[in-house]
């Protein structure tokens, strides 16, 4: 019934390979172009978001405007100013943040860690419960723990994310006395990294790892699930158990691995989706991490800033994307490389 | 709680306090030179292992002396705050912004603050400024005229740096002449007297300047001085690509705030020791600090400033009601009251209800410019504006929005400002919508069978409103004059949408009525920057006559000239800025006032809301009642200097 | 099959789906709430008890329930009592006393606002003259806090604007939902079943698409809608915006799978026994990605109707005065609210929650019914 699993052929997969590799970068020049206009398609600039919101209070001439827009370049045609950026990322100098007026390469690494540090765990988590409980689910469908997970999880899902994270802080700070924002409890905000500031940011991760994940581990579930359903229906699974096959190793064997590629052909794309993607909630906790920093760039039209977010998230997918057609070219044997 | 009883106890309070202490601290020095100098314990540690001058050598010859609002103070404790989005200013007063000149306790009066005098000369075109003798930077190296120097000649004239001068120091369309007479003494000439030169040093610019001139350390950042070769290897290590990047990261331009830099020397009671590394910073006291108190204890009493950059406002509320924090006092809602109260006393802090710079909560603006010819004409008669303020329902506003608290108010000044008049700011605000609707019939503008008005040509009249999103309290104010206006037949199209949103509206002359938060109402921005009185900058939120303000700023080039008393009371505005004579600057002011009221070219719904203010239970030497606002940059007029938790310590610091 | 139920009449495929989908009682449940809940939407002004911009006196007023027993404990026609607000001297916030000697009782078909029937916020001018105006309402009283669900910061009734606010909430966002399932199904069909230089192109197009974070794209093509649409018609432009961008997944997914079943023997058989291409299609590919469909539809309408809070966090989505459930939680995103006034988050997230589960409810019915192999 199944055909044997095509075997590899590895020198069509390294010419595929070379062949993905240069798309990627065909790609990545169309999403920087792209970026670019994105971020400029908003009204005004920079100097307008400066001038309304940023400097709280202050008053500007024209003159002074006129000023601050030829001090970052502003003035420039859209070309120019895009290939005097183009040219700096390509020769590895992001460029400054007009709003930080600090580089931002120095401005990522600071937010870097920690933004992997929540997203990491929080995919794991995600894959970890969801995918078993999909299982599960699928297996014993309309029991009592099947109603419970899809009602859970469906609370999870209809929540908006910020209202939840309002929600945990309030009950965290009433009744556990929680540390209300941030990762670090005031004790530890000052202090230089140590094993006991790791254990107190592990003890601070839970709000933000459940408000993150809750969301995404309910969607998960609900995909796994489905599709358990249906491969388990097909007439294959039938001929497996009469042929006494055992229960355990056929799912496994076969269901599991097509019912898992919808999940795996997203895979590549949940780490820079919950980077940007998370901005919102991390407003709400006060995480210190990349999202709030792309929203304001975005927000005020700090260019250099969000372009080079942008890039870098834009990579991260690409990149992820790839990993992910290999995923599935592991799980399904049947698709071949073309 | 009786609103009128606490409004006057409050400004009797608040005037009496600020004339007495002003003469204490304005320039007349006790005897300081007989004083007996000592300093926090840290610093002391510091002298006497030799690592820190002895405090008598740190402080200036004649060092400035605060009197304390209510009791000396004792060193410790860190003072806990929070801003969110890097919204600067919110946390200026924190660090005490120190500007040149300074406002006194009354929030009014501009005191000596860094420059210890000024004086006017050459008939008023000269405004002169002497500095103290002995004064240093917080690196210990002396403060100048050579830093002003570096300032005028290298920075504000360097077309890099500044491709255009700072209009602060332009009268008539000439840039000042700068000179540096002597090691203490500088000088500024225009081609007229510069009225508001005082004010303007006593407010933002005047405590931005500072942060260009310490010379000692920045030359080596800058081209005029510094080695070629060195530069460019600053430059890269650094990772930036010209100079005046790297120049620009050293000055710490970011929203004025000493954020970053950690070397950068300033004039403040604290500087910088941590820079903001994952939304902290942390700010010590400033050895060198020039001020102390009567019995010569150098300040500032308290140790510590713990800023936090919250990533959003919900977040930092929730941090304050969490107890996390003991000196929060801008950019605290009224309508969040009642979060605050409530956790008070579990989070070791009061909460104080002070006052704003706003002389209404809003202004709404129709458009005397507006792109519809129909509603222009509508909107330029004043009958209209009559009607439409008699419409709205003040009280109403003040019990659903502002918890029972403020009173009618047209766009005036505050109470206590020496160019209100009382009876401007009523005026009109009496609600009475048969009056308003006999006025619109007056008009021309009649009410069909569903009671809404239609225009002359006979289409409805729409008008759209255009409210920033985020602004608390302004989506419900907004709520309620759509209902309002509705009652005597004009619908209302209120739309939320971004402030970037209304920046192009405004630029675009797309808006029909604009609604903005009526700040900047008060004796230390009025006179200055009149932003809701008179249109002169296009730039800023006036949206009553965009046009007349594009206008004046070109110079006659573009925009729309104004006729009668628009054009009255821009020459005005022109006139106050080379008055230097205080009572003519009064009967300008309130000449101004009074076209403003004849005209409702703004409309204002109700002032004298208060605004929560955030202290820890222990911290002293704040005033019951004040004001607070980027007018006073915050509210540096009460001198954090010489605040202190009794104790020692905040009651609520974590362990 | 079910032919023992009837041995000798011919069944439509569709009859016997929906003989299936009958047996499936979570299902049924939850199409009827369906239905109730597009009736509710449709006859709005008929089921709320007030207009949802009427302004009442009480702020901030907790739910104030029907009731029949009093509180001697007798039994009494449906009522509500009276409530009086006063100021707690300590915050300043509206505080409640239920005030048990004053009885209201409700009235049933109750005339009171007037309202227009037709979709509330959506001005559409062509449908004006049909609007009627009717003010008879389901429930009332006269000079009463009929609150069922509580008031908002301005006093307005939160029942009867969670009635209007499923409006919008249950019909324009389901828009985006289908447009970007059909977009992603046909590209990823195209995409899968063709494969060669068209799939190349298609899944380039697609990871130049996914390369790009969401915000910034919906924050950027937000800004170029017009702006004096009206805020209902922006709103709806920005929804084709969402599926423009968010088809994407589903044809990734289409995809692997159109790739997979391609390859499977008894699509070979069919193709070598010569069955047409649509054949193929039908009987084959499109009932193997069927449930994958389902769950992405019901997935689809929550993340739908919370993408209208994330939109207005962002300040592109919709704002007040329109009224729909993500308005209402957005309004509900307050330390206050969370604080003191959890009615005003608790009800809109029940509505969402509550449609949701019925979705889902629904769509596993209908799965179940769609399978040809389920017992």
């Amino acid at each position: 019934m199944i055909s044997p699993a095509l075997f590899l052929d590895w020198e069509c997969m390294t010419s595929y390979i070379i062949r993905r590799f240069l798309q990627m970068i065909v790609i990545m020049f169309i999403v920087s172009i792209v970026a670019f206009v994105v971020i400029q398609l908003p009204p005004g600039d920079f100097v307008d978001a400066y001038v309304t919101t940023i400097s709280g209070g202050e008053t500007f001439t024209q003159e002074t405007i006129d000023a601050l827009r030829a001090q970052f370049g502003l003035d420039e045609p859209f070309h120019v100013q895009y290939l005097k950026w183009i040219t700096n990322v390509l020769r590895g100098n992001y460029g400054v943040s007009f709003q930080h007026q600090r580089t931002v390469a120095d401005l990522l690494g600071e937010r870097l860690p920690l933004t992997l540090a929540i997203t990491f765990p929080t995919a794991l988590l995600v894959y970890l419960i969801a995918i078993p409980i999909g299982i599960y689910s699928a297996l014993n469908q309309y029991s009592f723990l099947d109603y419970v997970f899809s009602f859970i999880g469906f609370i999870g899902l209809a929540i908006p994310n910020f209202l939840f994270a309002i929600i945990l802080l309030y009950i965290g700070s009433q009744y556990f006395d929680a540390n209300v924002a941030g990762l670090f409890s005031p004790e530890y905000e000052l202090a230089p990294w140590s094993f006991a500031k790791f254990l107190d940011l592990l003890a601070n991760l839970w709000i933000p790892v459940i408000v993150v994940g809750t969301a995404g581990t309910a969607g998960t579930i609900r995909v796994m699930r489905g599709m358990m359903l249906d491969e388990m229906r097909q007439p294959y699974v039938e001929t497996a158990r009469a042929k006494g096959l055992s229960e355990a190793r056929l799912i496994f064997k076969y269901p599991v691995r097509v019912a898992i590629s919808p999940v795996l052909s997203t895979i590549g794309f949940v780490l820079p989706a919950l980077i940007s993607g998370t901005a919102i909630v991390a407003i709400v906790l006060n995480l210190p991490t990349t999202g709030p920093l792309l929203l304001n760039a975005l927000l005020a039209q700090d260019m250099l800033l969000a372009g080079s977010m942008i890039l870098f998230l834009s990579l991260l997918t690409v990149v992820g994307t790839f990993v992910s057609d290999m995923l599935l070219a592991w799980a399904d044997p049947r698709i071949q490389f073309e | 709680m009786s609103r009128k009883m606490s409004r006057r106890k409050f400004l009797k309070i608040s005037l009496s306090a600020g004339a007495g202490i002003a003469a204490l601290s304005n320039g007349v020095p006790l005897a300081a030179q007989d004083m007996m100098y000592s300093e926090a314990p840290e610093l002391a540690e510091l002298v006497a292992a030799g690592d820190l001058p002895p405090v008598a050598d740190r402080l200036p010859a004649n060092p400035v002396v605060i009197e304390p609002l209510d009791s000396i103070g004792e060193y410790g404790g860190a003072i806990r705050t929070g801003i969110f989005q890097n919204r600067g200013f919110q946390a200026r007063s924190a660090w005490g912004p120190e500007p040149i000149l300074r406002i006194g306790w009354d929030s009014s009066t501009i005191e000596p603050n860094i420059a210890e005098s000024w004086e006017y000369a050459n008939g008023g075109n000269t405004f002169v400024l002497h500095l103290r003798e002995g004064m240093k930077w917080s690196d210990g190296e002396p403060f100048g005229s050579h830093d002003f120097d570096f300032y005028w000649n290298h920075v504000l004239t360097n077309s890099t740096l500044s491709p255009s001068p700072r209009s602060e120091f332009v009268i008539n369309g000439e840039l000042a002449e700068f000179e540096m007479v002597d090691d203490l003494t500088v000088q500024w000439t225009f081609v007229a007297p510069h009225a508001n030169l005082p004010g303007l040093l006593s407010h933002w610019i005047g405590s931005q300047l500072p942060r260009w001139m310490p010379r000692h350390y920045l030359e080596q950042f800058h081209p005029d001085f510094a080695d070629a070769a060195e530069l460019d290897a600053k430059i890269a290590e650094a990772g930036f690509s010209t100079w005046d990047e790297l120049f620009n990261n050293r000055v710490a331009v970011q929203y004025g705030l000493h954020f970053d830099n950690v070397d950068l020397p300033n004039l403040l009671p604290f500087k910088t020791s941590r820079p903001m590394e994952l939304n902290i910073v942390v700010a010590d006291r400033n050895p060198y600090y020039w001020k102390v108190d009567p019995e010569g204890h150098q300040l500032p009493y308290i140790n510590q400033v713990i800023l936090t950059n919250y990533e959003g406002a919900d977040v930092r509320d929730a941090a304050i009601a969490a107890g996390e924090m003991n000196w929060v006092n801008t950019d605290l809602t009224f309508t969040n009251f009642p979060l605050y109260q409530e956790n008070a006393e579990a989070g070791n802090y009061e909460v104080r209800l002070w006052q704003t710079s706003r002389s209404a909560e809003h202004t709404i603006m129709f458009n005397h410019n507006a792109k519809d010819e129909g509603l222009r004409e509508i909107f330029n008669d004043v009958r209209f504006k009559q009607a439409m303020s008699m419409a709205i329902d003040r009280q109403t506003i003040a019990n659903v929005v502002y918890q029972g608290f403020g009173a009618p108010s047209q766009v005036q000044v505050i109470p206590g400002s020496k160019f209100r008049v009382e009876e401007y700011v009523t005026r009109h605000t009496e609600y009475d919508t048969a009056a308003a609707g006999a006025l619109l019939d007056d008009m021309g503008l009649t009410a069909g069978d569903d009671g809404m008005r239609t225009r002359a040509d006979g289409s409805a009249l729409s008008i759209r409103m255009d409210i920033s999103i985020g602004q608390p309290g302004s989506e419900d104010v907004g709520e309620l004059l759509r209902e309002f206006l509705a009652e005597v037949g004009v619908d209302l199209d209120v739309r939320v949408v971004a402030r970037e949103q209304i920046r192009a509206l405004i630029d675009n002359n797309d808006i029909e009525c604009g609604i903005w938060i009526a700040d900047k109402c008060s004796d230390s921005m009025f006179p200055h920057t009149p932003v809701w009185h008179v249109p002169f900058l296009p730039t800023d939120w006036n949206q009553w006559g965009p046009q007349y303000a594009v206008h004046y700023a070109s110079g006659g080039e573009s925009g729309e000239a104004p006729m009668g008393d628009v054009a009255q009371v821009q020459q005005l505005f022109d006139q106050m800025k080379t008055t230097i004579d205080e009572a003519e600057r009064v009967n300008i002011g309130q000449e101004i006032m009074r076209l403003n009221v004849d005209n409702l070219w703004n409309i204002g719904d109700v002032g004298e809301v208060p605004i929560p203010v955030v202290l820890g239970t222990n911290f002293r030497n704040y005033p019951a009642q004040g004001f607070t606002s980027f007018d006073w940059l915050g509210n540096h007029q009460y001198h954090i200097e010489q605040c202190y938790f009794e104790g020692g310590e905040w009651v609520g610091a974590p362990s | 099959m079910q032919s023992e139920e009837s041995p000798l009449e011919v069944v439509s495929p569709w009859r016997l789906m929906w003989w299936k989908f009958r047996r499936h009682k979570p299902a049924v449940i939850s199409g009827v709430l369906l239905l109730l809940a597009y009736l509710g939407s449709i006859f709005a002004g008929f089921f709320a008890p007030y207009d949802p911009l009427t302004r009442g006196r009480n702020l901030y007023m907790p739910p104030n329930p029907p009731r029949i027993i009093d509180s001697t404990g007798n039994l009494r026609a449906p009522f509500v009592y009276g409530m009086t607000m006063s100021r707690d001297l300590n915050t300043l916030r509206p505080i409640y006393t239920i005030n048990e000697d004053e009885i209201h009782p409700l009235h049933f078909f109750y005339r009171g606002d007037e309202y227009k029937i037709g979709l509330h916020g959506l001005p559409i001018n062509a449908l004006r003259p049909l609007h009627i105006t009717l003010d008879l309402h389901l429930v009332g009283a006269e000079g009463a806090p009929v609150n069922f669900f509580g008031t908002d910061q301005l006093g307005r009734d939160l029942l009867s604007r969670l009635i209007y606010g499923g409006q919008i909430s249950l019909s324009i966002g389901l828009v985006s939902v289908f447009l970007s399932l059909a977009l992603g199904l046909i590209l990823g069909g195209i995409s899968g079943l063709y494969g060669g230089w068209i799939d190349s192109l298609i899944q380039r197009v697609i990871e130049a698409i996914i390369a790009i974070p969401s915000i910034p794209l919906w924050m950027g093509l937000a800004a170029a809608i017009p702006r004096d649409w009206d805020p209902v018609q922006q709103y709806f432009a920005i929804l084709i915006v969402l599926s423009l961008i968010s088809w994407t997944s589903t044809a990734r997914v289409a995809r692997g799978r159109f790739l997979a079943v391609r390859e499977q023997d008894y699509v070979m058989a069919a193709r070598l026994y010569g069955c047409s291409q649509w054949r193929i299609i039908t009987r084959h590919l499109i009932p193997s990605i069927m449930s994958y469909v389902i769950v992405n539809i019901t997935l689809a309408v929550p993340r739908i109707i919370l993408a209208e809070t994330a939109l207005s966090f962002l300040g592109i989505g919709l704002n007040p005065p329109t009224i729909s459930w993500g308005v209402l939680l957005q309004a509900a995103q307050d330390n206050l609210v969370v604080h003191f006034y959890p009615w005003l988050w608790v009800g809109p997230a029940l509505c969402v929650i509550i449609a949701v589960l019925a979705f889902n409810f629904v769509g596993d019915g209908a799965r179940d019914a769609a399978d040809p192999f389920a017992s």
